[in-house]
Protein backbone atom coordinates (compact mmCIF):
# COMPACT_ATOMS: atom_id res chain seq x y z
CA UNK A 1 0.00 0.00 0.00
CA UNK A 2 1.40 3.38 -0.95
CA UNK A 3 1.22 6.60 1.00
CA UNK A 4 -1.85 8.04 -0.75
CA UNK A 5 -3.89 4.90 -0.35
CA UNK A 6 -3.16 4.75 3.34
CA UNK A 7 -3.86 8.45 3.73
CA UNK A 8 -7.16 8.17 1.87
CA UNK A 9 -8.21 5.36 4.16
CA UNK A 10 -7.24 7.44 7.19
CA UNK A 11 -9.19 10.51 6.04
CA UNK A 12 -12.26 8.49 5.12
CA UNK A 13 -12.46 7.25 8.68
CA UNK A 14 -13.63 3.85 9.73
CA UNK A 15 -11.45 0.87 10.49
CA UNK A 16 -8.16 0.60 8.61
CA UNK A 17 -7.18 -2.57 6.86
CA UNK A 18 -4.22 -4.43 8.32
CA UNK A 19 -2.03 -3.24 5.48
CA UNK A 20 -3.03 0.40 5.88
CA UNK A 21 -2.59 0.14 9.62
CA UNK A 22 0.97 -1.14 9.21
CA UNK A 23 1.78 1.69 6.78
CA UNK A 24 0.41 4.39 9.04
CA UNK A 25 2.24 2.97 12.02
CA UNK A 26 5.51 3.21 10.15
CA UNK A 27 5.02 6.52 8.27
CA UNK A 28 5.22 9.75 10.25
CA UNK A 29 4.62 11.85 7.14
CA UNK A 30 1.36 10.03 6.59
CA UNK A 31 0.23 10.71 10.14
CA UNK A 32 1.15 14.40 9.91
CA UNK A 33 -0.71 14.89 6.68
CA UNK A 34 -3.75 13.05 7.96
CA UNK A 35 -3.74 15.35 10.98
CA UNK A 36 -3.59 18.45 8.79
CA UNK A 37 -6.44 17.23 6.58
CA UNK A 38 -8.53 16.41 9.61
CA UNK A 39 -7.91 19.90 10.93
CA UNK A 40 -9.24 21.33 7.69
CA UNK A 41 -12.22 19.03 7.98
CA UNK A 42 -12.88 20.31 11.51
CA UNK A 43 -12.54 23.92 10.36
CA UNK A 44 -15.02 23.26 7.55
CA UNK A 45 -17.56 21.92 10.01
CA UNK A 46 -17.25 25.22 11.88
CA UNK A 47 -17.49 27.30 8.72
CA UNK A 48 -21.20 26.71 8.18
CA UNK A 49 -22.73 29.62 6.25
CA UNK A 50 -25.19 31.96 7.88
CA UNK A 51 -28.74 30.61 7.84
CA UNK A 52 -31.34 32.13 5.58
CA UNK A 53 -33.75 34.67 7.10
CA UNK A 54 -36.84 33.23 8.73
CA UNK A 55 -38.97 34.87 6.04
CA UNK A 56 -37.49 32.54 3.49
CA UNK A 57 -38.72 29.50 5.37
CA UNK A 58 -42.15 31.05 5.83
CA UNK A 59 -42.38 31.80 2.13
CA UNK A 60 -41.36 28.22 1.45
CA UNK A 61 -44.08 26.87 3.72
CA UNK A 62 -46.60 29.02 1.89
CA UNK A 63 -45.43 27.87 -1.49
CA UNK A 64 -45.51 24.22 -0.54
CA UNK A 65 -48.90 24.60 1.09
CA UNK A 66 -50.23 26.88 -1.58
CA UNK A 67 -52.73 24.32 -2.84
CA UNK A 68 -54.36 24.08 0.57
CA UNK A 69 -54.34 27.83 1.21
CA UNK A 70 -55.79 28.65 -2.19
CA UNK A 71 -58.39 25.97 -1.62
CA UNK A 72 -59.51 27.45 1.66
CA UNK A 73 -59.65 30.91 0.15
CA UNK A 74 -61.73 29.56 -2.67
CA UNK A 75 -64.09 27.89 -0.20
CA UNK A 76 -64.63 31.19 1.59
CA UNK A 77 -65.38 33.15 -1.53
CA UNK A 78 -67.48 30.60 -3.34
CA UNK A 79 -69.50 29.32 -0.39
CA UNK A 80 -73.15 29.03 -1.55
CA UNK A 81 -74.56 31.49 0.98
CA UNK A 82 -72.26 34.21 -0.28
CA UNK A 83 -73.51 34.12 -3.81
CA UNK A 84 -77.06 35.42 -3.28
CA UNK A 85 -75.83 37.91 -0.68
CA UNK A 86 -73.23 39.29 -3.07
CA UNK A 87 -75.69 39.37 -5.94
CA UNK A 88 -78.31 41.15 -3.82
CA UNK A 89 -75.82 43.71 -2.58
CA UNK A 90 -74.60 44.40 -6.10
CA UNK A 91 -78.17 44.72 -7.41
CA UNK A 92 -79.18 47.05 -4.58
CA UNK A 93 -76.11 49.22 -5.10
CA UNK A 94 -76.76 49.38 -8.83
CA UNK A 95 -80.41 50.33 -8.37
CA UNK A 96 -79.54 52.98 -5.80
CA UNK A 97 -76.95 54.52 -8.08
CA UNK A 98 -79.29 54.48 -11.03
CA UNK A 99 -82.05 56.04 -8.97
CA UNK A 100 -79.80 58.76 -7.58
CA UNK A 101 -78.55 59.61 -11.02
CA UNK A 102 -81.90 59.40 -12.78
CA UNK A 103 -84.03 61.62 -10.53
CA UNK A 104 -82.18 64.93 -10.93
CA UNK A 105 -81.96 64.30 -14.65
CA UNK A 106 -85.70 63.70 -14.90
CA UNK A 107 -86.57 66.79 -12.91
CA UNK A 108 -84.18 69.16 -14.58
CA UNK A 109 -84.74 68.31 -18.21
CA UNK A 110 -88.19 66.83 -18.22
CA UNK A 111 -87.12 64.80 -21.21
CA UNK A 112 -86.26 61.60 -19.47
CA UNK A 113 -89.80 60.28 -19.61
CA UNK A 114 -89.94 60.94 -23.31
CA UNK A 115 -86.64 59.31 -23.80
CA UNK A 116 -87.77 56.18 -21.94
CA UNK A 117 -91.17 56.12 -23.63
CA UNK A 118 -93.56 56.66 -20.74
CA UNK A 119 -95.53 59.59 -19.31
CA UNK A 120 -95.27 60.63 -15.70
CA UNK A 121 -98.47 60.83 -13.57
CA UNK A 122 -99.82 64.34 -12.96
CA UNK A 123 -97.90 66.03 -10.19
CA UNK A 124 -99.69 66.70 -6.94
CA UNK A 125 -99.27 70.10 -5.24
CA UNK A 126 -97.27 68.40 -2.49
CA UNK A 127 -94.90 66.79 -4.87
CA UNK A 128 -94.47 70.01 -6.83
CA UNK A 129 -93.52 71.82 -3.63
CA UNK A 130 -91.19 68.94 -2.76
CA UNK A 131 -89.46 69.11 -6.10
CA UNK A 132 -89.11 72.84 -5.79
CA UNK A 133 -87.39 72.34 -2.48
CA UNK A 134 -85.00 69.86 -4.05
CA UNK A 135 -83.93 72.48 -6.53
CA UNK A 136 -83.22 74.91 -3.70
CA UNK A 137 -79.52 75.73 -3.97
CA UNK A 138 -79.30 75.97 -0.22
CA UNK A 139 -79.54 72.16 -0.06
CA UNK A 140 -76.02 71.31 -1.02
CA UNK A 141 -75.92 67.79 0.23
CA UNK A 142 -77.61 65.41 -2.21
CA UNK A 143 -78.03 62.84 0.54
CA UNK A 144 -80.00 65.36 2.57
CA UNK A 145 -82.08 66.10 -0.50
CA UNK A 146 -82.90 62.49 -1.04
CA UNK A 147 -83.79 61.98 2.58
CA UNK A 148 -86.07 64.98 2.45
CA UNK A 149 -87.70 63.72 -0.71
CA UNK A 150 -88.18 60.29 0.80
CA UNK A 151 -89.81 61.68 3.93
CA UNK A 152 -92.14 63.84 1.89
CA UNK A 153 -93.15 60.90 -0.28
CA UNK A 154 -93.93 58.81 2.77
CA UNK A 155 -96.07 61.61 4.22
CA UNK A 156 -97.93 61.96 0.96
CA UNK A 157 -98.72 58.24 0.89
CA UNK A 158 -99.86 58.28 4.51
CA UNK A 159 -97.10 56.02 5.79
CA UNK A 160 -95.30 56.55 9.07
CA UNK A 161 -92.01 58.35 8.74
CA UNK A 162 -88.67 57.08 9.86
CA UNK A 163 -88.51 59.47 12.80
CA UNK A 164 -91.75 58.14 14.26
CA UNK A 165 -91.88 55.51 16.94
CA UNK A 166 -95.06 54.31 15.25
CA UNK A 167 -93.10 53.63 12.12
CA UNK A 168 -90.89 51.16 13.95
CA UNK A 169 -93.74 49.57 15.89
CA UNK A 170 -95.95 49.19 12.85
CA UNK A 171 -93.12 47.58 10.96
CA UNK A 172 -92.17 45.11 13.68
CA UNK A 173 -95.75 44.14 14.48
CA UNK A 174 -96.63 43.49 10.90
CA UNK A 175 -93.38 41.66 10.24
CA UNK A 176 -92.28 44.09 7.54
CA UNK A 177 -91.38 47.69 7.05
CA UNK A 178 -94.33 48.35 4.79
CA UNK A 179 -96.95 47.23 7.30
CA UNK B 1 -40.38 2.77 6.16
CA UNK B 2 -41.20 3.71 9.72
CA UNK B 3 -44.81 4.18 10.62
CA UNK B 4 -44.21 7.73 11.76
CA UNK B 5 -42.60 8.60 8.47
CA UNK B 6 -45.43 7.02 6.53
CA UNK B 7 -47.95 9.13 8.39
CA UNK B 8 -45.86 12.22 7.78
CA UNK B 9 -45.59 11.50 4.07
CA UNK B 10 -49.32 10.94 3.84
CA UNK B 11 -49.89 14.27 5.57
CA UNK B 12 -47.46 15.87 3.14
CA UNK B 13 -49.40 14.51 0.21
CA UNK B 14 -52.49 16.12 1.69
CA UNK B 15 -50.50 19.37 2.06
CA UNK B 16 -51.19 19.51 5.77
CA UNK B 17 -49.49 22.53 7.24
CA UNK B 18 -47.81 20.72 10.13
CA UNK B 19 -46.26 18.22 7.77
CA UNK B 20 -45.03 20.95 5.46
CA UNK B 21 -43.55 22.88 8.37
CA UNK B 22 -41.72 19.76 9.50
CA UNK B 23 -40.32 19.24 6.01
CA UNK B 24 -39.16 22.84 5.71
CA UNK B 25 -37.82 22.94 9.26
CA UNK B 26 -35.85 19.75 8.88
CA UNK B 27 -34.54 20.09 5.35
CA UNK B 28 -35.05 23.66 4.14
CA UNK B 29 -31.91 25.18 5.59
CA UNK B 30 -29.58 22.20 4.90
CA UNK B 31 -30.74 22.10 1.30
CA UNK B 32 -30.34 25.85 0.91
CA UNK B 33 -26.84 25.67 2.35
CA UNK B 34 -25.90 22.80 0.09
CA UNK B 35 -27.31 24.39 -3.05
CA UNK B 36 -25.72 27.75 -2.26
CA UNK B 37 -22.34 26.07 -1.86
CA UNK B 38 -22.78 24.17 -5.07
CA UNK B 39 -23.83 27.10 -7.25
CA UNK B 40 -21.84 29.65 -5.24
CA UNK B 41 -24.74 32.03 -4.93
CA UNK B 42 -26.96 32.37 -1.86
CA UNK B 43 -29.89 33.66 -3.91
CA UNK B 44 -29.70 30.85 -6.44
CA UNK B 45 -29.22 28.42 -3.57
CA UNK B 46 -32.50 29.56 -2.06
CA UNK B 47 -34.29 29.11 -5.36
CA UNK B 48 -32.85 25.68 -5.96
CA UNK B 49 -33.58 24.45 -2.45
CA UNK B 50 -37.14 25.64 -2.84
CA UNK B 51 -37.41 23.92 -6.19
CA UNK B 52 -36.04 20.69 -4.72
CA UNK B 53 -38.68 20.69 -2.00
CA UNK B 54 -41.46 21.53 -4.42
CA UNK B 55 -40.40 18.67 -6.68
CA UNK B 56 -40.14 16.30 -3.77
CA UNK B 57 -43.65 17.10 -2.59
CA UNK B 58 -44.92 16.90 -6.15
CA UNK B 59 -43.35 13.47 -6.65
CA UNK B 60 -44.38 11.93 -3.34
CA UNK B 61 -46.56 9.39 -5.08
CA UNK B 62 -43.48 7.90 -6.68
CA UNK B 63 -41.39 7.89 -3.49
CA UNK B 64 -41.16 4.29 -2.32
CA UNK B 65 -38.97 4.82 0.71
CA UNK B 66 -36.06 2.80 -0.67
CA UNK B 67 -33.76 5.71 0.04
CA UNK B 68 -34.12 7.96 3.04
CA UNK B 69 -36.02 11.19 2.56
CA UNK B 70 -32.79 13.08 3.23
CA UNK B 71 -30.85 11.21 0.55
CA UNK B 72 -33.71 11.54 -1.90
CA UNK B 73 -34.03 15.26 -1.32
CA UNK B 74 -30.32 15.89 -1.63
CA UNK B 75 -30.23 13.89 -4.82
CA UNK B 76 -32.91 16.13 -6.30
CA UNK B 77 -31.03 19.19 -5.08
CA UNK B 78 -27.73 17.87 -6.41
CA UNK B 79 -29.17 17.29 -9.87
CA UNK B 80 -30.80 20.72 -9.88
CA UNK B 81 -27.50 22.30 -8.87
CA UNK B 82 -25.59 20.46 -11.59
CA UNK B 83 -28.17 21.50 -14.17
CA UNK B 84 -27.88 25.07 -12.97
CA UNK B 85 -24.11 24.96 -13.27
CA UNK B 86 -24.31 23.38 -16.69
CA UNK B 87 -26.66 26.06 -17.92
CA UNK B 88 -24.51 28.90 -16.69
CA UNK B 89 -20.95 29.92 -17.28
CA UNK B 90 -19.76 29.21 -13.77
CA UNK B 91 -18.58 25.75 -14.77
CA UNK B 92 -15.66 27.33 -16.57
CA UNK B 93 -14.21 29.05 -13.55
CA UNK B 94 -13.22 25.88 -11.77
CA UNK B 95 -9.80 24.98 -10.59
CA UNK B 96 -8.24 21.98 -12.27
CA UNK B 97 -9.81 18.72 -11.09
CA UNK B 98 -8.47 16.30 -8.55
CA UNK B 99 -4.91 16.58 -9.67
CA UNK B 100 -2.80 17.22 -6.64
CA UNK B 101 0.87 17.26 -6.61
CA UNK B 102 2.93 15.78 -3.84
CA UNK B 103 1.71 16.17 -0.30
CA UNK B 104 2.85 19.15 1.63
CA UNK B 105 2.65 18.22 5.27
CA UNK B 106 2.42 20.85 7.92
CA UNK B 107 -0.48 22.43 9.69
CA UNK B 108 0.52 26.09 9.58
CA UNK B 109 -2.63 27.36 7.81
CA UNK B 110 -4.87 25.48 10.12
CA UNK B 111 -4.63 27.47 13.30
CA UNK B 112 -5.93 30.57 11.60
CA UNK B 113 -8.71 28.58 9.97
CA UNK B 114 -10.47 28.44 13.32
CA UNK B 115 -11.34 32.11 13.24
CA UNK B 116 -14.36 33.57 11.55
CA UNK B 117 -12.30 35.27 8.91
CA UNK B 118 -10.68 32.02 8.12
CA UNK B 119 -14.07 30.40 8.00
CA UNK B 120 -14.99 32.84 5.28
CA UNK B 121 -11.74 32.13 3.50
CA UNK B 122 -12.40 28.45 3.79
CA UNK B 123 -15.83 28.80 2.21
CA UNK B 124 -14.28 30.81 -0.60
CA UNK B 125 -11.74 28.06 -1.12
CA UNK B 126 -14.53 25.53 -1.12
CA UNK B 127 -16.30 27.54 -3.80
CA UNK B 128 -13.27 27.19 -6.04
CA UNK B 129 -13.26 23.41 -5.91
CA UNK B 130 -14.67 21.41 -8.80
CA UNK B 131 -18.39 20.65 -8.35
CA UNK B 132 -17.93 16.98 -7.45
CA UNK B 133 -15.44 17.80 -4.72
CA UNK B 134 -17.54 20.69 -3.51
CA UNK B 135 -20.55 18.44 -3.29
CA UNK B 136 -18.75 15.73 -1.36
CA UNK B 137 -17.29 18.19 1.12
CA UNK B 138 -20.58 19.97 1.69
CA UNK B 139 -22.47 16.72 2.15
CA UNK B 140 -19.86 15.25 4.44
CA UNK B 141 -19.02 18.19 6.67
CA UNK B 142 -22.28 20.15 6.75
CA UNK B 143 -24.82 17.36 6.39
CA UNK B 144 -22.91 14.60 8.08
CA UNK B 145 -23.81 12.06 5.41
CA UNK B 146 -21.90 8.81 5.24
CA UNK B 147 -19.87 8.11 2.12
CA UNK B 148 -22.45 5.52 1.16
CA UNK B 149 -25.20 8.15 1.36
CA UNK B 150 -23.04 10.64 -0.50
CA UNK B 151 -22.55 8.04 -3.22
CA UNK B 152 -26.32 7.58 -3.41
CA UNK B 153 -26.89 11.32 -3.67
CA UNK B 154 -24.29 11.82 -6.36
CA UNK B 155 -24.74 8.56 -8.21
CA UNK B 156 -21.23 7.40 -7.36
CA UNK B 157 -19.66 4.37 -5.81
CA UNK B 158 -18.79 4.76 -2.15
CA UNK B 159 -15.07 4.49 -2.90
CA UNK B 160 -15.30 7.23 -5.51
CA UNK B 161 -16.99 9.51 -3.03
CA UNK B 162 -14.15 8.87 -0.57
CA UNK B 163 -11.58 9.67 -3.23
CA UNK B 164 -13.32 12.92 -4.12
CA UNK B 165 -13.33 13.86 -0.46
CA UNK B 166 -9.66 13.14 -0.01
CA UNK B 167 -8.64 15.19 -3.04
CA UNK B 168 -10.98 17.98 -2.02
CA UNK B 169 -9.32 18.28 1.39
CA UNK B 170 -5.93 18.32 -0.24
CA UNK B 171 -7.01 21.02 -2.67
CA UNK B 172 -8.36 23.09 0.18
CA UNK B 173 -5.15 22.75 2.12
CA UNK B 174 -3.16 23.91 -0.87
CA UNK B 175 -5.39 26.93 -1.29
CA UNK B 176 -5.12 27.85 2.37
CA UNK B 177 -1.39 27.68 2.60
CA UNK B 178 0.32 31.01 3.17
CA UNK B 179 1.44 32.71 -0.01
CA UNK B 180 -1.17 30.85 -2.04
CA UNK B 181 -3.85 33.52 -1.92
CA UNK B 182 -6.36 33.21 -4.73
Amino acid sequence: MNHDEALRALVAGGPLSDEAGRHVAACSRCREEAASLRAIEAALREAVPEPAPAEWQEALVLRLGARQLRGSERRVWTAPWWRPALASAALAAGLALAWMGFLPFQRRSGTASAAFGFSPPPASPASTAREASLLDPSLEDSTASLLQWSEASAAELGQPQSGDLGYYLAATESGGWNG
Amino acid sequence: MREDQERWLEALKARQEDAIRRLVGEFGEPLRRYCAAMVRSPADGEDLAQEALVRFVGALDTFRGEASVKTYLFRIAHNLALNHLASSAVMHEELPGEICEGPSPGASPLHAAQSREEGHRLREALARLPPQQRAVVALRTWQDLSFKEIGAVMGLAEGTAKAHYFFALRNLRRQLEPGDEP
